[in-house]
């Protein structure tokens, strides 16, 4: 019971280095400018079934804890597997903190109970989808995807929860708008994951406007996924289908920007680009309507220094 | 003494070991020789619970062996980010011993500052102090000698012997001469999970043995070209 006491007294201390090294001040901005979505989040939320919040937190926290480092460490900290069950369920109760202030303010218990539960389930299945989808244990080779599109492939392969689960919640959006939201949110996450700045240069084969064919390979690629997903929704709720259209927009934009840092900041000489701090807030401003014109902007910028860095490595190679 | 007794384990696409029968000795350093893949990190997995075996019993004392009773430094040993190496120490052994902080002072690690800023070394060296401090009867070591500075490493053989007594102490490594130094007995481990045990005083034939392993693979290279 100390060690859950001393982990979570430690996360604490963990946010606010974190927020520090972010920069209050930044992150009083950023949350200032994320006002309007947040609380247009919460509406849905709110009106959302208690089954759909339920399906939804459940799928994330179980993906959050397949990404988990900490799994072996844990064990090795604890003397009881209860222990262990019960400092996650705590921890994914956290996270969802802001959504049980809010059910409780609101009295959707219901709502406060499902939160309890799926934070209980995750922490209860953990084990069990971490040995079932361990990409360390098995090797996954998904011919569906093409080759060309090898960085996604290569991901998803070492990642195949991630595919049930963006089918998933494809399928769920015909039951409930909800799920194209938190879809797209899983999609920008992904995206995020996938074009890590490092990569072996016999991987990038210096062709002309190699950037742009990027960026339309993967743009038509992803349209298996986003467009049905889109219709569903749209379908479902003709009504938000401003809603439905930014956040669709917002996939691509994060899709493009994330080709287009990636190739900015290319080196094959080095072994690890910088921090991406910047990328995750533009990340967040591309899910504020109006500030995605930032991100937007620097996502052209990045562009043409991505064309121009490559045009310099292959003129010095 | 830990025993593995009539172990089986495989992977879903691969077989590591069938009918495995190896012991460990207490009071001891127990060195881990082995090629890359040969699944020594598998071993210790199964050791410390993450990975369970098919079939077989692991004991330790004539009883089933504890996860409990296992401490393991890992070859990238996991750090929570933002976390200063007191922080770490206190959260591993519930407080932050004299014993811990006088070995982290003997390795000159900065325990106020971030383990974020330190190099893979240190990380090293934090590891290994807590792992050391919980007081387990089986310690277990994956690499411990990598990245980790020539004074480093003389330091933690030394210690290693000090602290041998009333354990079961095992350690691999690719640096034969770390091992060489270090451990009581080697336990070489080839093709199939087939290993040999190799006292202190019989260690040249550990090196004959690996000097005609390499010998018959540049041979058979030689042949092919």
């Amino acid at each position: 019971m100390n060690n859950i006491l001393a982990l979570l007294r430690f996360r604490l201390i963990q946010s606010n280095r974190l927020l520090k090294d972010a920069g209050y001040v930044m992150v009083v901005i950023v949350s200032f400018l994320a006002l309007s979505v947040i609380s247009q989040g919460f509406v849905f939320i709110l009106e959302c079934p208690p089954e759909v919040y339920g399906i939804a937190a459940y799928v994330l926290l179980i993906l959050l804890h397949n990404q988990r480092k900490d799994t072996v460490f844990l064990e090795s900290l604890f003397q009881h597997k209860y222990e262990i069950i019960l400092l996650y369920c705590l921890e994914y109760l956290l996270i969802q903190l802001p959504f049980v202030i809010l059910f409780i303010c609101t009295g959707s218990w219901m709502k406060l109970a499902v939160a309890v539960l799926s934070s209980g389930l995750v922490s209860l299945s953990a084990k069990a989808s971490k040995t079932l989808f361990s990409s360390s244990n098995r090797k996954y080779s998904i011919w569906i995807i093409p080759l060309s599109v090898f960085e996604l492939k290569f991901f998803l392969e070492r990642n195949v929860l991630l595919i049930f689960i963006l089918v998933a919640l494809l399928g769920l959006t015909t039951y409930h708008f909800g799920f194209f939201f938190v879809l797209i949110l899983l999609f920008s996450i992904t995206i995020m994951g996938v074009f890590v700045p490092v990569e072996d240069r016999s991987m990038v084969n210096w062709s002309k406007y190699f950037v742009a064919n990027k960026l339309l390979k993967y743009t038509l690629a992803v349209q298996v996924l986003l467009l049905p997903a889109f219709c569903l929704a749209l379908f479902s709720r003709p009504d938000l289908w401003i809603w439905f259209a930014w956040a669709y927009g917002m996939a691509l934009l994060n899709l493009w920007m994330f080709i287009a840092y990636k190739y900015s900041h290319y080196a094959p000489d080095r072994i690890e680009i910088g921090s991406s701090n910047a990328l995750a807030i533009f990340v967040l401003l591309n899910f504020l309507p109006g500030t995605f014109i930032v991100s937007l902007i620097y996502t052209i910028i990045n562009y043409v220094k991505a064309e121009r860095n490559l045009i310099t490595y292959y003129a010095r190679t | 003494m830990l025993e593995l007794k009539d172990c089986t384990f495989e992977y879903p696409t691969k077989k590591i070991f069938e009918g495995l029968t190896i012991s460990f000795s207490a009071n001891a350093i127990n060195g881990v020789l082995g090629r890359n893949g040969i699944g020594k990190t598998t071993l210790f997995k199964i050791l410390t619970n993450v990975l369970k075996v098919g079939k077989g019993q692991i004991e330790l004392n004539r009883a089933p062996l504890n996860p409990t009773d296992v401490s393991i430094l890992q070859t990238a040993p996991f750090f929570y980010p933002y976390m200063k190496g007191e922080e770490y120490l206190k959260l591993v052994l519930g407080t932050l011993s004299e014993r811990a902080a006088d070995l982290a002072a003997v390795f000159n690690l900065p325990l106020d500052e971030l383990i974020d800023n330190y190099s893979t070394g240190m990380r090293k060296k934090i590891a290994f102090i807590a792992v050391l401090c919980q007081d387990r009867p089986v310690l277990i070591l994956d690499e411990p000698f990598n990245g980790v500075d020539l004074e480093g490493n003389e330091l933690m053989k030394a210690i290693l012997k000090r602290e041998k007594e009333g354990r079961v102490i095992i350690c691999s490594s690719h640096i034969l001469e770390s091992l060489t130094d270090s451990s009581d007995t080697i336990h070489f481990i080839q093709e199939g999970y087939q290993y040999e045990l190799y006292e202190k005083n019989n260690y040249e034939l550990l090196n004959l043995a690996i000097g005609k392993i390499i010998d018959s693979k540049i041979e058979s290279l030689g042949a092919k070209s």
